[in-house]
């Protein structure tokens, strides 16, 4: 321990890439829990528009009756009442049947969690669940009830049993709505029977996907995180070994018995593990603090859930974090002292950076590395999934990590035997460049990844964003768009539309989820006009796609459904009809269209093939085709000829907005996890340069004392460190181009279902390396400064020390 | 003929603990040209420190070095690096080779430097070390006796017109030392240099006639 009060200066630096390591590793794990957290919190809430449900046609509430007829014909239903309290209408009361909600899923964990609380609830039938936010409204009204907190349940919402808040709401033997807590059977008659509609929302699918996408933008970073930090700590801790060797061969050689070494060094790394580790959890959760509102505002835009004002450690989070540096410290530390053990004392000095034994390790780390690349592409030929994605992405980042040293060591040795003996300096300088990459390409290594992540990451993003856009604008084909809930309503739209000169054209939109292979997939019912023939964006298709389109007998698939099943133009595929259970309708697909934000395999198909098979209802969805500058008299025109309300009529830019922003919120969070990573690995660079400083004070004094100018050597120092950094830099690109290429084609498909275009930004690299450049050229300054603002006397005494 | 290297009142004092510690005062002697001396003291004479400042690498509390009529603690620093580059070599205790070249790079770089690499001379010196199977090796492979012979070769092949040695054989055997005083034979000869050889070994002092001996601070010849 004497040797970090000798060192001050280092000691803090060791402290600081323990800590950083720390800190980058635990703010991501904080987020991403939280983030979790809060997204099941928020499924816990029970509200219409996360699941299927069946309403009245007309809108009306539907007689208790129908749900053991439901039942009896095989749909697994349950039934909701909902309404506003009378005494108090700014409480929703929802009334629910506990035996056959619970049969869903998760649904309602949060609110019986144990059995107790359901037994509880099925006997007593008296018993409500609210915030205690509600409960405080509720005050003394005599509702009853025998009120129990719920803290995930919304603010002003109360749940009881269906027969209790029959009673409240005065609407006996009648109910609002089934959710289902099953699959829909493919035989709806009995809907039709009872003049009851089966409404499909997009709404949880939407959110699982962004969801989704979310995670997985955080556990890509939280792996990167982890790595990264185990870098640091690895070269932190390397360097100070190395520092330490000489004091080693001292102990040894006066007879200090070998284990006492090994137990006090053990001892030692562990306190200093878990101080950086401790400091780095506090810096975690500042820095995932400084992140948070993104975190926040993003979920906010997901699916309304509200994080609170602070993040709140909990004991497994700090077990997590605290994991990573004393795991690492003591891997590391274990290699080092194994590596002692099998040395005689005086041979300690090739301890870290022996250049003979670094030769024999080239050979391995390129077999290693062939052999990985091997792995990779077997891997990629065959079929991809998450878990595979993962891996293959992985292994890219080893393999970078394994070839980034050997590709600057062999490329410098090659450059020192070509300029051999004509330029000495220069000779020394790039000889002294391949021992350097020895003791840096940890450091080196943590920068190249989190640059060519970043780089991979931002270029998949802008990609993204711009096919996403160009999509948008493609699928938006008219100004206006219509979306109602009353068949009333519809049936006048289709009668009136016609005759409004406002309106040059007007498409019906119907949609209805089947299940095909047994997997819920959407079918799409859509008039096949030139609007949609002109700009309906498709991946694939053939010169007589929209022609069969029209004839009724081709669909159109969407990219989720090509690579679910494999099938592409051409395939038949066969579809239970819905209003004729014996018969399959046989398509043939003829095109491919990109469907991004959706998660189901989607078919779209013409409307009389649809009406004639699937669904006689009434379309509610319509396109309407205006001249944009007359929105506001058609949306007027809309109100009050038609109806319809401000919700039901939807401006073309507002949903570009919307989704343009959705996606921005989506991705704020991976910007600003990038930008961190590139600050903390130029810290990492600063932290193994001050820690590296008094040996390179060791190796470039014997150079001053020939007679090199101090000032010469400063820049020697400088260049050198530039050097290996752009270097570095350079080869971040084609590995972050690698990253963003499985990324897109492989990530995505096997998260997603569909596949960007891969296109190249070249803008989006230089500015990432700009920013890495000027981080690490800041980081390379102030320890050569500091190391040549010793006297030149000192240099000689420090020279003397460490040699 | 004018000595190479005259010192005037050379005073050296290092601060330590708050306490003054003064390691010579009023020093002064000097070299001729194309002359050996042994300087000698008992250990903590100072006879490193004298060396340091000759090569100008630490400078004197007080007092006058002057070298080939170069008041040397007159330059800038970088100006001092170059002169000592140009006319200067030193052989250190600690060898001060480069870990990142092989012993072949590290015999040749100095002369390399200054442009005065003589191939054959070169070889002559390998030969006489018996440095002949070291050349590829690094620094960190080889003993402590072998790196001392390399930073020898490497100081004498440079051909300086000055050579400062602390304590040049202290890792030597006899046979080596022998190489050592044969290789400085061969400086003065051929390149007319001056040496200083800071030395505790007596048979060493006794082959070189002139003697400067530091004792309590103060210098005898």
């Amino acid at each position: 321990m004497k040797h970090w009060f000798r060192k001050p200066l280092q000691f803090l630096f060791l402290i600081m890439g323990l800590s950083l390591a720390t800190a980058l590793w635990s703010s991501i794990q904080l987020l991403n829990s939280q983030a979790k957290n809060s997204y099941e919190d928020a499924v816990k809430i029970l509200t219409e528009y996360e699941t299927e449900i069946i309403i009245s046609k007309k809108n009306n509430l539907i007689p208790i009756e129908s749900f053991a007829k439901l039942r009896r014909a095989g749909w697994l239903v349950t039934p909701i009442l909902e309404g506003k309290l009378p005494s108090q209408n700014s409480i929703t009361i929802l009334g629910i049947e506990p035996i056959s909600i619970s049969e869903s899923n998760g649904l309602l964990n949060g609110l019986f969690g144990n059995g107790e609380k359901l037994k509880e609830f099925v006997i007593k039938k008296n018993v409500g669940f609210a915030a205690q936010e509600t409960i405080n409204s509720l005050g003394k009204l005599p509702l009853g009830l025998q009120m129990s907190v719920n803290e995930s349940l919304l603010t002003n919402v109360l749940i009881t049993d269906i027969s209790k808040a029959e009673k409240i709401l005065g609407h006996q033997g009648l109910i609002s709505r089934f959710e289902l807590t099953g699959p829909a059977p493919n035989n709806r008659q009995i809907l039709e029977k009872l003049d009851l509609r089966l409404v499909h929302s997009n709404s949880q699918a939407d959110l699982e996907q962004l969801t989704e996408s979310f995670h997985l933008n955080l556990s890509a970073f939280g792996l990167l995180g982890f790595i990264v930090g185990l870098f640091i700590v690895y070269s932190t801790l390397n360097l100070a070994f190395e520092q330490r060797k000489t004091t080693y061969m001292a102990l040894r050689s006066i007879g200090v018995p070998v284990r006492t070494v090994y137990t006090s060094t053990l001892i030692e790394i562990l306190v200093l593990a878990l101080t950086g580790g401790v400091i780095g959890i506090f810096l975690g959760h500042w820095l995932a603090s400084s992140l948070f509102p993104d975190v926040a505002a993003t979920l906010n835009h997901i699916y309304g859930a509200n994080l609170g004002n602070q993040l709140v450690l909990s004991m497994r989070e700090i077990f997590l974090a605290l994991l990573m540096p004393v795991l690492g410290s003591l891997l590391i530390s274990t290699n080092f002292i194994l590596k002692l053990h099998k040395m005689a004392p005086q041979n300690l000095n090739a301890l870290v950076a022996g250049s003979k034994l670094y030769h024999n390790k080239i050979k391995l780390k390129l077999s290693t590395a062939l052999i990985l690349m091997g792995l990779t592409f077997v891997l990629t030929t065959s079929s991809v999934g998450l878990f595979k994605s993962f891996f293959i992405i992985g292994l890219t980042i080893i393999i970078a990590a394994t070839l980034l040293p050997i590709i600057l060591r062999v490329g410098l040795s090659l450059l020192v035997s070509s300029i051999k003996k004509k330029l000495p300096l220069l000779h020394w300088f790039l000889s002294d460049s391949v021992h350097q990459v020895n003791r840096i390409s940890l450091s080196l290594n943590a920068l190249m990844l989190a640059v060519a992540v970043t780089i991979g990451v931002d270029n998949m993003v802008k990609n993204f964003k711009e096919t996403f856009n160009i999509w948008l604008e493609k699928r938006l084909i008219t100004e206006v768009y219509v979306k109602v809930e009353d068949q009333n309503k519809a049936e006048l739209l289709i009668n009136g539309l016609h005759n409004e000169h406002l309106v040059k054209n007007f498409y019906p939109i119907t949609s209805l989820k089947i299940s095909f292979n047994n997997q819920l997939t959407t079918i799409v019912g859509f008039k096949p006009a030139e609007i949609y023939i002109k700009n309906w964006p498709l991946v694939k298709s053939n010169e007589q796609t929209w022609k069969e389109v029209q004839n009724g007998k081709g669909v159109l698939i969407n990219e989720q459904f090509f690579y679910k099943y494999g099938l592409g133009i051409g395939d038949i595929i066969k579809l239970d009809s819905l209003l004729n259970p014996e018969k399959k309708v046989r398509y043939q697909i003829v095109g491919i269209y990109p469907d991004y934000g959706n998660r189901l395999g989607q078919i779209m198909m013409n409307i009389h093939s649809f009406q004639e098979y699937y669904s006689k209802d009434i379309p509610l969805n319509f396109a309407l085709e205006i001249d944009p500058r007359s929105y506001d008299s058609v949306s007027e025109m809309l109100l009050n000829k038609y109806g319809l309300l401000d919700v039901e009529i939807i401006n073309q830019s507002t949903i570009k907005e919307f989704s343009t922003q959705i996606f921005d919120r989506t991705f704020a969070i991976t910007n600003a996890l990038s930008d961190s990573m590139i600050v903390v690995a130029t810290l990492t660079i600063l932290t193994t340069l001050i820690t590296l400083s008094e040996i390179r004070l060791a190796n470039l004094t014997p150079l001053w004392v020939l007679g090199i100018p101090r000032i010469t050597l400063l820049k020697f120092e400088l260049a050198q460190f530039l050097m290996l950094i752009l270097i570095t830099l350079f080869l971040a690109i084609p590995t972050g181009l690698l990253i963003c290429h499985f990324l897109t084609s492989y990530l995505n498909v096997a998260a997603f279902g569909w596949k960007l275009p891969f296109q190249f930004y070249p803008l989006i690299w230089i500015q990432t390396l700009l920013i890495a450049s000027l981080g690490s050229l800041i980081a390379i300054l102030f320890p050569s400064i500091l190391m040549f603002k010793n006297s030149p006397a000192l240099m000689i005494r420090r020279y003397k020390n460490d040699s | 003929m004018e000595p190479l290297v005259k010192v005037n009142d050379l005073s050296k004092s290092f601060e330590s603990s708050g306490e003054i510690f003064q390691v010579f005062e009023e020093l002064s002697f000097s070299l001729a040209q194309n002359s050996a001396t042994a300087l000698i003291g008992e250990s903590g004479s100072g006879k490193t420190t004298l060396i340091n400042i000759l090569a100008g690498l630490e400078p004197p509390s007080s007092g006058m070095v002057m070298i080939a009529r170069n008041e040397i603690w007159n330059y800038r620093e970088p100006d001092r690096a170059r002169f000592r580059l140009k006319n200067m070599a030193v052989i250190f205790q600690q060898y001060n080779l480069i870990p990142s070249l092989n012993v072949s790079s590290n015999i040749s770089l100095h002369s390399q430097l200054i442009d005065n690499w003589d191939q054959s001379f070169q070889d002559e010196l390998i030969k006489l070390f018996g440095l002949k199977n070291l050349l590829m090796k690094y620094p960190e492979e080889i003993s402590g006796g072998q790196q001392q012979r390399v930073a020898i070769a490497r100081s004498v092949l440079t051909k300086p017109k000055i050579l400062l040695a602390d304590e040049p054989t202290g890792n030597l055997d006899e046979e080596n030392t022998m190489s050592v005083l044969k290789a400085f034979e061969m400086l003065l000869e051929r390149c007319k240099s001056t040496i200083l050889v800071a030395t505790h070994s007596k048979s060493v002092a006794s082959k070189i006639k002139s003697k400067l001996i530091l004792e309590s601070g103060r210098a005898k010849k």
